[in-house]
C-alpha cells in the first residue's frame, strides 16, 4: 500500500481515538445531546398537545410555511413531511454547524502551539498529518449529525407508533444535508487551525464567519431585494440554506457549492500547514 | 565519505534577532558530535532547521544530501524535542507504537520496537501510563526513546539530560554511545563535561555563529596541557620552577579565587615524563596541589572561546 495513504490511516485512526479525551470535543458533544433532548422532548410534547387538544397543526405549519418562506406548492410537501420532521430539519441546519466548529475547531492548532508536532513531522508528511486529522474531524461531526438522525427517527417512531420508509428516506436525506452544510466550516477551521496555530483563534473566527456569512447576505437580499433571482445566491454563502433541501428539489448549486468551499478551504489550510514553520 | 549534515552561510532571523549566522558546518557520519554554546547562541535554532521545523532564513542545508523537509528524511532523522510534550493521557507505549507506524512499521513491529525503546530506557513497567502520570525525569527518558524509534541514521538531541540525576545521566551517556554504533547522533547540552564524556567532536557556537568546529581532544588540547589545582595561589618561585623545567613551553595562573596553574608542555615528549618532571617540582617546593589533570576541561574552553570571540566583536 502506498506510503502516504497507509501515514493518513494511522493518523486518522490515532486522532479518532484521542478524539474522545479532547475537552472541547466531549464538552460540545454532552452540550449538543443537552440541545437536542430538550428539543425532541419539546417535539414530543407539541405533538401531545395537538393530538390531545384535537388542535390543527395548520397553524403552526403556517408559521413554518412564513419562516421558510414557501409557496403552495411546497406548502403541500411540507404538510405531507410533517411538524415533526420539518422542525427537526430546520433545527439542525440552523445549529448544528456551530456545534461542529467547536468540536473541529483543534485539528492541528493546540499542538502546534505546544509542540507536539514535532515528533511526528520527522516521521510523517505533512500532508499526510493535515489529511488524516481533517477526515477525523469530518467523522467526528458525520457520528454527531447521524447520532442526531438515529434519535429522530426514534422519536419519530414513538410519536406515530410504526416505521416508514419515508420516514427513513427524510432522516438520510436530512443528515445528508446537515453534514454537507458543516462541510464548509469543518474545512474553513482546519485553515484558520493549520495558520493560527491557535484553538481560541480558530474557534472565533469560524463562529464569526458562520455567523457573519448569513447576515452578509441578508443585507444584499434587502439592498437588491428587487433584483430577480437575488433569493437564489443564498446558498453561495456558506451558513445559509434554502429549504428546498428540507423539500424534494435541492438544485445541483445546492451540493456544489458546499463543496466546492470545502475543497478550497481545506487546499488552502493544506499549502499552510505544509510551508508553515513550527517554533 | 559524504557529510550527513551540510551547511552554506546558513542563517535564520526571528525579526530583528540574528539567530544563527553564516554557519558553515560539515558533519561526517557515524560521529557524536556536541553542538555547544551560551544559552541563546542558536543551537535550537539549528536544531530546528535540520529537522525541519524551521525554514532557512539565508544559505542552504542539506541533511542526508536531502533537503531537510524532504519525504526521503522521514523515519530516517529523529530528534529528542526540547520542551515538547508527549500527548497527556495516552499510555506512552501506544504512542510509541503510533510513532514506529508512521516510520512505515507493521503493528508487530512497532510494538516490538516500542517496547524494545521502552525498556532501553527502563520504562517497561510505566508503558500504559499517560506522561502526565510520570515524573520529570521518565518523561525526559520516554522522549528520548522515542528518538531511537526504528532505525534513524541521524538522532539530533536538544538537552538529553537536562533535569536527570546523576545515576540517569550516566545511563543516558551509555545508550547514546551504545546507539551511536553506525549513526550519527548529534547533542545540543550543557552538560559539558557529559559532552567531552561522550563526544568525537564538538561545534561551538556563539551569538549565531559557529566559532570552532573540532575533534574534542584537539579543543580541550589533551596532550599539551596539564592543569594543576593548588591549594593556595602559586608563588613566583614555583612558577620558575616550573617554567624552567626543558619539558614545559609556558606557564600561567588562574584567575584570583582559582589557585591554578595551566602548564603548556611539549607534546612531542612521553606524557608520564612530563608529569614526573613536574610532579618532583612540586615535591622539592613542598607545593600541595588538589587535582593534576591532562588537557583543559571542555567547560573551561569554551568558555574561553566564547568570551574571547564575544571581546573580539
Amino acid at each position: 500500500m502506498d506510503k502516504s495513504f497507509l501515514q493518513i490511516k494511522t493518523v486518522f485512526i490515532n486522532e479518532l481515538a484521542f478524539t474522545p479525551r479532547k475537552i472541547a470535543v466531549s464538552v460540545t458533544f454532552v452540550f449538543f445531546c443537552l440541545l437536542w433532548g430538550f428539543a425532541f422532548k419539546g417535539l414530543i410534547e407539541l405533538n401531545e398537545f395537538l393530538k390531545k387538544e384535537n388542535a390543527d397543526a395548520g397553524l403552526l405549519l403556517g408559521f413554518l410555511m412564513w419562516l421558510l418562506d414557501l409557496d403552495s406548492t411546497e406548502w403541500v410537501q411540507i404538510e405531507k413531511t410533517g411538524v415533526f420532521f420539518v422542525s427537526f430539519g430546520l433545527l439542525a441546519l440552523l445549529t448544528t454547524h456551530y456545534f461542529v466548529i467547536i468540536m473541529t475547531s483543534d485539528q492541528t492548532a493546540s499542538e502546534i502551539g505546544n509542540r507536539y508536532f514535532r515528533y511526528l513531522i520527522t516521521r510523517c508528511g505533512r500532508t499526510e498529518i493535515f489529511l488524516g486529522r481533517l477526515l477525523s474531524a469530518l467523522t467526528i461531526s458525520l457520528t454527531a449529525i447521524a447520532l442526531t438522525g438515529i434519535a429522530a427517527f426514534g422519536v419519530d417512531c414513538y410519536l406515530n407508533g410504526t416505521t416508514s420508509f419515508d420516514s427513513v428516506l427524510f432522516v438520510l436525506k436530512t443528515c445528508f444535508w446537515v453534514f454537507w452544510f458543516c462541510l464548509p466550516f469543518i474545512c474553513l477551521c482546519s485553515m484558520i487551525s493549520a495558520w493560527s496555530g491557535s484553538v481560541a483563534t480558530s474557534m472565533l473566527c469560524s463562529m464569526s464567519l458562520a455567523f457573519l456569512l448569513p447576515k452578509v447576505f441578508n443585507v444584499i437580499e434587502l439592498k437588491w431585494k428587487k433584483v430577480e433571482g437575488i433569493k437564489d445566491l443564498r446558498e453561495y454563502f456558506p451558513g445559509n440554506f434554502t429549504h428546498s433541501v428540507l423539500l424534494e428539489n435541492a438544485t445541483a448549486s445546492s451540493v456544489i457549492v458546499p463543496l466546492i468551499y470545502a475543497a478550497l478551504f481545506a487546499w488552502i489550510g493544506c499549502f499552510i500547514f505544509r510551508r508553515r514553520e513550527f517554533p | 565519505m559524504n557529510p550527513i549534515v551540510e551547511t552554506r552561510d546558513l542563517g535564520k532571523a526571528f525579526g530583528a534577532t540574528i539567530a544563527l549566522k553564516g554557519v558553515n558546518l560539515e558533519i561526517p557520519p557515524h560521529q557524536v558530535i556536541g553542538l555547544v554554546g551560551p544559552n541563546g547562541a542558536g543551537k535550537t535554532t539549528l536544531f530546528s532547521i535540520l529537522s525541519g521545523f524551521l525554514k532557512p532564513g539565508f544559505g542552504s542545508v542539506r541533511v542526508l544530501g536531502h533537503s531537510p523537509l524532504s519525504p526521503e528524511l522521514q523515519g530516517r532523522v529523529s530528534i529528542l524535542p526540547q520542551d515538547a510534550p508527549l500527548r497527556r493521557g495516552v499510555g506512552i507505549r501506544k504512542q510509541f507504537e503510533f510513532f514506529a507506524k508512521l516510520q512505515g512499521l507493521s503493528q508487530e513491529e512497532a510494538s516490538q520496537e516500542a517496547e524494545k525503546a521502552l525498556s532501553e530506557v527502563d520504562l517497561l513497567e510505566k508503558s500504559d501510563e499517560g506522561p502526565d502520570s510520570l515524573s520529570h525525569g521518565m518523561r525526559k527518558r520516554a522522549s528520548l526513546a522515542q528518538a531511537f524509534l526504528g532505525n534513524p541514521e541521524l538522532i539530533l538531541l536538544d538537552e538529553p539530560t537536562a533535569g536527570l540525576d546523576p545515576v540517569t545521566t550516566q545511563k543516558v551517556r551509555e545508550l547514546v554511545l551504545e546507539k551511536a554504533e553506525g549513526r550519527t547522533i548529534i547533542i545540543s547540552s550543557h552538560n559539558l563535561a557529559e559532552l567531552q564524556e561522550a563526544c568525537d567532536s564538538v561545534a561551538i557556537l556563539n551569538l549565531g555563529e559557529l566559532v570552532d568546529f573540532r575533534p574534542v581532544s584537539e579543543i580541550v588540547g589533551r596532550s599539551k596541557t596539564m592543569i594543576v589545582r593548588l591549594e593556595g595561589p602559586p608563588d613566583e618561585q614555583l612558577i620558575k620552577a616550573v617554567t624552567d623545567l626543558p619539558e614545559v613551553v609556558s606557564v600561567s595562573c588562574g584567575e584570583q579565587g582559582n589557585p591554578r596553574l595551566i602548564i603548556k608542555v611539549d607534546g612531542s615528549i612521553d606524557d608520564s615524563e612530563v608529569d614526573l618532571a613536574i610532579l618532583s617540582v612540586f615535591k622539592e617546593q613542598k607545593v600541595r596541589y588538589r587535582e593534576i589533570r591532562r588537557g583543559e576541561s571542555l567547560e573551561e574552553k569554551v568558555v574561553q572561546i566564547t568570551q574571547k570571540d564575544q571581546s573580539n566583536q
